[in-house]
């Protein structure tokens, strides 16, 4: 241990003389390492996504095979209609909800509104509009208050709002208590929900990114604010008033299910048949699946960071062996000393995964920044992302084997010179 | 303490091969005091690297202290460098960032020595050359004669049997290179360390008890070529490389 020690007072001497040097090297590895767990955490949002919700969360789904599937197929477009079959009509869901035969069951849909903080000029506002079932469905986490529990003509004028839109509207601070006017109607705000830690939600898949700061009001408001649903199939007129919307055989909102047993799963398909035989029933986990690979997009981008991240290595393995060598003079008098090659390599190497692992760490405190700011600058991506244990655990690891990589040519090149070619240099 | 039979050593460049040390026999007795004088290029520094460890040897043969180096891996070679061999350089070579103290203690690091011992013996080689003073300067606030006291000191601290220096003197002024001289000789006189010394002035060369010349990378000294040239060659052994 003392003998460890003794090196690595050898190796922050040498790399205290040269401190502008590393300094540079340390930095370099620092901003690569903080560009991939950047990378790494847009990717994360897609990652283990199986998992989030109970075992017995089920959604309703339309036709897979429906013309939209069809028209897009082959083409850049195809999600869309995937996206497309996500959705029932109305009249559908209220069938569903009117068979009983679920433990517990939410419509969810979004809509563009006027609306926010009373004391505010309104602006636009995101509604989801959803039942109280939604929150022990998706076992969804408060950070302050709790959900509204009223539906029917039970439901109270109350506001549920996501982390998001908690941040825009009061810049993440309790909003609890607080009233927000949405069409023009006053909703007391009773919860703000817990952001999953750098997380997409499965409920937030079929949501366009800008509506994921959203307000969640009791769909029993519907008919009172007359919502347009910002996403249908076919598409809803703006005007066609929200009585028509609702009767329509137009798909536009998600329909969730709560069927704790294999009896209630039989039943209830059965009577999802009866309703429309193109209909299925999907698990959470089996929706969670499809989305567990991130975008093409942010794949590349973490690919490419992935290619930074190596010329850093490669870079920094150079400057490591110009250092050595600027040093050499002093590794040929430890040779004569009585150092073997072994012990040369050792500290060597010790010294590039020194300057590595504190570039890295170094790199994964800028990230905490670097990715506030992505966050910022991307506007499609409002979720907020995260620098999570995982991440964490993740980079530290490739960083350990970038820092070998890097360390060991020089460590082996000097380590491998006859002190003779090194002596009298000092 | 050492016995070199024929070595020979070329260094190659591209294609060009220079003969270093041609067919040099020498035996040095324990307790011996060696000067080596000749020419620059004539072989000498190269003579004192192989006969140091710290290069390699063509053909021949070379033991020391009894050992045969060419069967020695560089671990092995390394340990009886730190054992039984000290370095005295021209240019002083200590360790720019290390104190005095711990410029002294490096080969005993090498060795594993426990602490307090290592301790006892910096201190005791401190003590004898008059650097206690000095023991927490760095080597930029020393004279060029202080410099080279402590790399004596680094070079005895280990208690070699054998002290090889190179120019020990050549960067020092008259006077601090006769107290260098002085220091060797009583080195050599009070612990029997076998010194080879190599150096351009003859004057200094003189107060070796045996005066060695080089030329050519071949010793001119008929009686040691002639006592060393006996040494039984190991047939089909390879050279080290």
């Amino acid at each position: 241990m003392s003998n460890v020690l003794y090196h690595l007072r050898l190796v922050a001497k040498s790399l205290k003389r040269d401190r502008w040097f590393t300094l540079v090297m340390v930095l370099s590895q620092a901003l690569s390492v903080s560009i991939f767990v950047t990378a790494l955490t847009t990717a994360q949002r897609y990652s283990n996504m199986t998992g989030q919700l109970r075992g017995d969360v089920f959604r309703v789904e339309g036709d897979r095979n429906g013309a939209l599937a069809h028209f897009y197929k082959n083409t850049q477009f195809e999600g869309l209609g995937d996206f497309a079959a996500t959705l029932v009509s109305l009249p559908t869901a209220r069938a569903l909800t009117a068979t009983g035969l679920a433990a517990g069951s939410t419509v969810s849909f979004i809509a563009a509104l006027t609306g926010g903080p009373v004391e505010r000029t309104p602006g636009r506002i995101a509604v989801r509009f959803c039942d109280p079932d939604i929150f022990s469905m998706f076992n969804i986490g408060f950070r302050y208050g709790g959900p509204f529990t009223g539906a029917g003509r039970l439901a109270a004028s109350e506001v549920v709002l996501s982390d998001v839109l908690n941040r825009q509207l009061y810049g993440g601070a309790d909003s609890v208590g607080r009233v927000v006017r949405i069409g023009g109607r006053d909703f007391r705000i009773v919860g703000v929900t817990r952001q999953l830690s750098g997380k997409l939600r499965i409920w937030d898949f079929g949501v366009a990114p800008e509506n994921v700061a959203n307000a969640m009001v009791p769909f029993a408001f519907a008919d009172e604010l007359r919502p347009v649903p910002v996403i249908s199939w076919p598409p809803v007129l703006p005007d066609a008033g929200w009585r028509a919307i609702a009767e329509s055989p137009s798909g536009f909102a998600e329909y969730w299910v709560r069927l704790p047993t294999a009896e209630a799963r039989t039943r209830f398909a059965a009577a999802v048949a009866a309703v429309d035989p193109r209909l299925s029933l999907r698990s959470g986990d089996e929706i969670a699946l499809r989305f567990n690979k991130a975008p093409a997009p942010y794949r590349v981008f973490l690919i490419l960071t992935l290619v930074v991240l190596e010329v850093s290595v490669i870079n920094l393995m150079r400057m490591l062996l110009a250092k050595a060598t600027s040093r050499a003079a002093e590794i040929g008098i430890h040779r004569a000393l009585g150092a073997g090659r072994n012990t040369i390599f050792a500290r060597q190497l010790m010294e590039g995964v020194l300057v590595s692992m504190t570039g890295s760490v170094l790199g994964l405190i800028l990230a905490v920044p670097t990715v506030a700011m992505f966050d910022r600058l991307i506007p499609d991506t409002p979720i907020l992302l995260a620098v999570t244990p995982t991440i964490v655990a993740t980079v530290l690891l490739v960083c350990l084997l970038a820092a070998l990589v890097s360390g060991i040519y020089p460590a082996w090149r000097v380590a491998s010179v006859a002190p003779t070619r090194y002596l009298g240099k000092i | 303490m050492l016995k070199m039979a024929k070595i020979g050593k070329v260094y190659r460049t591209g294609l060009v091969e220079t003969a270093a040390l041609e067919d040099m026999s020498l035996e040095v007795a324990r307790g011996d005091f060696v000067s080596l004088m000749g020419p620059s290029g004539s072989g000498k520094t190269t003579f004192l690297n192989i006969a140091g460890l710290l290069d390699t040897f063509d053909r021949g043969r070379y033991l020391l202290d009894g050992v045969d180096v060419a069967g020695l891996n560089d671990d092995q070679q390394s340990r009886l460098r730190n054992e039984r061999i000290g370095f005295i350089f021209q240019s002083f070579n200590l360790i720019p960032d290390l104190d005095v103290y711990d410029n002294v203690e490096v080969p005993l690091r090498y060795r594993r020595l426990p602490p307090a011992e290592r301790r006892d013996r910096v201190e005791e080689v401190l003590v004898q050359m008059g650097l206690t003073a000095r023991m927490r300067h760095l080597p930029s606030q020393l004279s060029g004669g202080q410099q080279q006291r402590v790399a004596i000191a680094r070079a005895l601290v280990g208690r070699p049997q054998l002290l090889l220096a190179d120019e020990p003197t050549g960067n020092l002024d008259t006077i601090a290179s006769r107290q260098v001289l002085d220091l060797l000789e009583k080195i050599n006189a009070e612990r029997e360390t076998t010194i080879v010394m190599v150096t351009h002035d003859p004057a200094l060369a003189a107060r070796a008890r045996r005066k060695l010349h080089v030329l050519d990378g071949r010793l001119i000294d008929p009686h040691a070529a002639a006592s060393a040239a006996a040494l039984p060659h190991p047939a089909g052994k390879p050279a080290p490389s």
